[in-house]
């Protein structure tokens, strides 16, 4: 079945059409989702939110980007918005034990592994590089796609990329000082 | 290749970041067909019938909003979880929206129903305007802000950003020969009714406001 024929049977209120919509995105979203949320309740919230909206809105589909772009354009749209409340609610509850090293995470542990800091570093980056480069890098997205999914030029995503490399080297740099290497 | 790529060990280490494991496609769909079946809180009147009493409200706008920027940035007292793991619950997470939110809100409404009013007019005189992909892309950052505001998160005003995160998305890709782009665009604007609604909560005048639910 074409994407075309696909969605207008889902349009036409075909159950089974919507299935297979489903099963034919639903790796993607999961994947995407998973990426930004790091863990599997939120991933499956944030799938959930995306084919909710995919459904209610395809009937706004235009057909000039894949069908899977716009559908990750959704999927990133629900797991920054789901970040940033999972953000708020952090700065709100502060261990005890982690009270006094909040602003402060002191020195890293000498045996902490190169994957770990890098992960920790791209946990730390501001939203829009954070995006860019989990899309770019991480999951393999062209800019042109990353520009549709986040509603920006291919050439700001470049740049945001650009960007956020130039972070992440940062971090490791210190990193690389702070253990000696 | 670009000199900006990462070392190519580390372009490996990053993609192991957040490594998703196998989805669990069968619960997903269920929670998906079983969530689809509420309905959608739909938008209601009541933001009209209580404008006449905000509209003197609106002329002290500016020093209400300069409050509540004030307000917004003192953050509430961190909740303590001690060592058994026993967490003390603050005030509710999601504060209602201050009437300076819902000034904010609506003159950002405001304005995207007066670029979406023009933006269709001139594509159903089959003019482009080579401008209006960059003002959506502005309204698009706002819009986004606002959809995690208190005052996006009212039940009646979020659908309707939604949608229009959609369509100024759609607008700030347009191409500078849009062409047929422009026609979908209106016609899904027609067909949701984005502009009506839009209308239906935000009042004619200098200052609009958006009411509440106190």
């Amino acid at each position: 079945m074409t994407e075309h024929d696909l969605i207008a049977r889902v349009l036409a209120g075909d159950q089974g059409a919507e299935r297979t919509l489903y099963d034919r995105y639903v790796d993607q979203v999961w994947r995407m989702t998973w990426r930004f949320a790091g863990d599997s309740d939120r991933a499956a919230d944030w799938t959930q939110e995306t084919f909710i909206r995919v459904f209610r809105r395809l009937g706004d589909f235009r057909g000039d980007s894949k069908l899977g772009t716009w559908i990750g354009s959704i999927a990133v749209s629900v797991s920054l918005g789901g970040l940033r409340s999972a953000k708020r609610k952090v700065e709100r509850e502060v261990p005890i034990e982690a009270g006094a090293n909040v602003a402060d995470p002191g020195p890293r542990r000498s045996d902490a592994d190169l994957g770990e800091r890098l992960h920790r570093a791209i946990d730390q980056l501001a939203e829009g590089y954070r995006s860019v480069f989990v899309l770019h890098d991480v999951e393999g997205y062209t800019h042109e796609e990353i520009g549709q999914m986040l509603g920006v030029t291919a050439g700001t995503s470049k740049a945001q990329l650009h960007r956020a490399r130039g972070r992440l080297r940062e971090s490791l740099a210190a990193f690389a000082r702070t253990t000696g290497d | 290749m670009t000199d900006d790529e990462l070392d190519p060990n580390l372009t490996k280490i990053a993609r192991a970041y957040h490594q998703p494991p196998e989805p669990p496609r069968e619960q997903l769909w269920a929670r998906i067909a079983e969530a689809r079946k509420t309905p959608v809180t739909p938008l209601r009147s009541p933001w009209r019938r209580a404008l006449p009493f905000l509209i003197p409200a609106a002329a002290a706008a500016g020093i209400l909003l300069a409050f509540a920027l004030g307000r917004m940035s003192v953050r509430p007292a961190p909740i303590i979880a001690g060592r058994s793991g026993v967490t003390v619950h603050g005030p509710a997470e999601t504060p209602a929206p201050t009437l300076a939110q819902r000034i904010t809100t609506g003159d950002h409404l405001g304005r995207v129903e007066v670029f979406l009013t023009g933006f269709r007019a001139e594509a159903r005189s089959g003019r482009s305007d080579t401008v209006a992909p960059e003002e959506a892309r502005r309204l698009l950052a706002a819009t986004r802000i606002l959809l995690d505001s208190p005052g996006g998160r009212d039940a009646r005003i979020q659908p309707l950003l939604e949608d229009l995160e959609l369509v100024l998305a759609e607008i700030a890709q347009l191409p500078a020969e849009a062409g047929q782009d422009l026609n979908l665009i209106t016609t899904g604007l027609d067909r949701r009714g984005t502009i009506a609604r839009l209308r239906s909560v935000v009042p004619t005048g200098d200052a609009p406001v958006l009411q509440g639910e106190s």
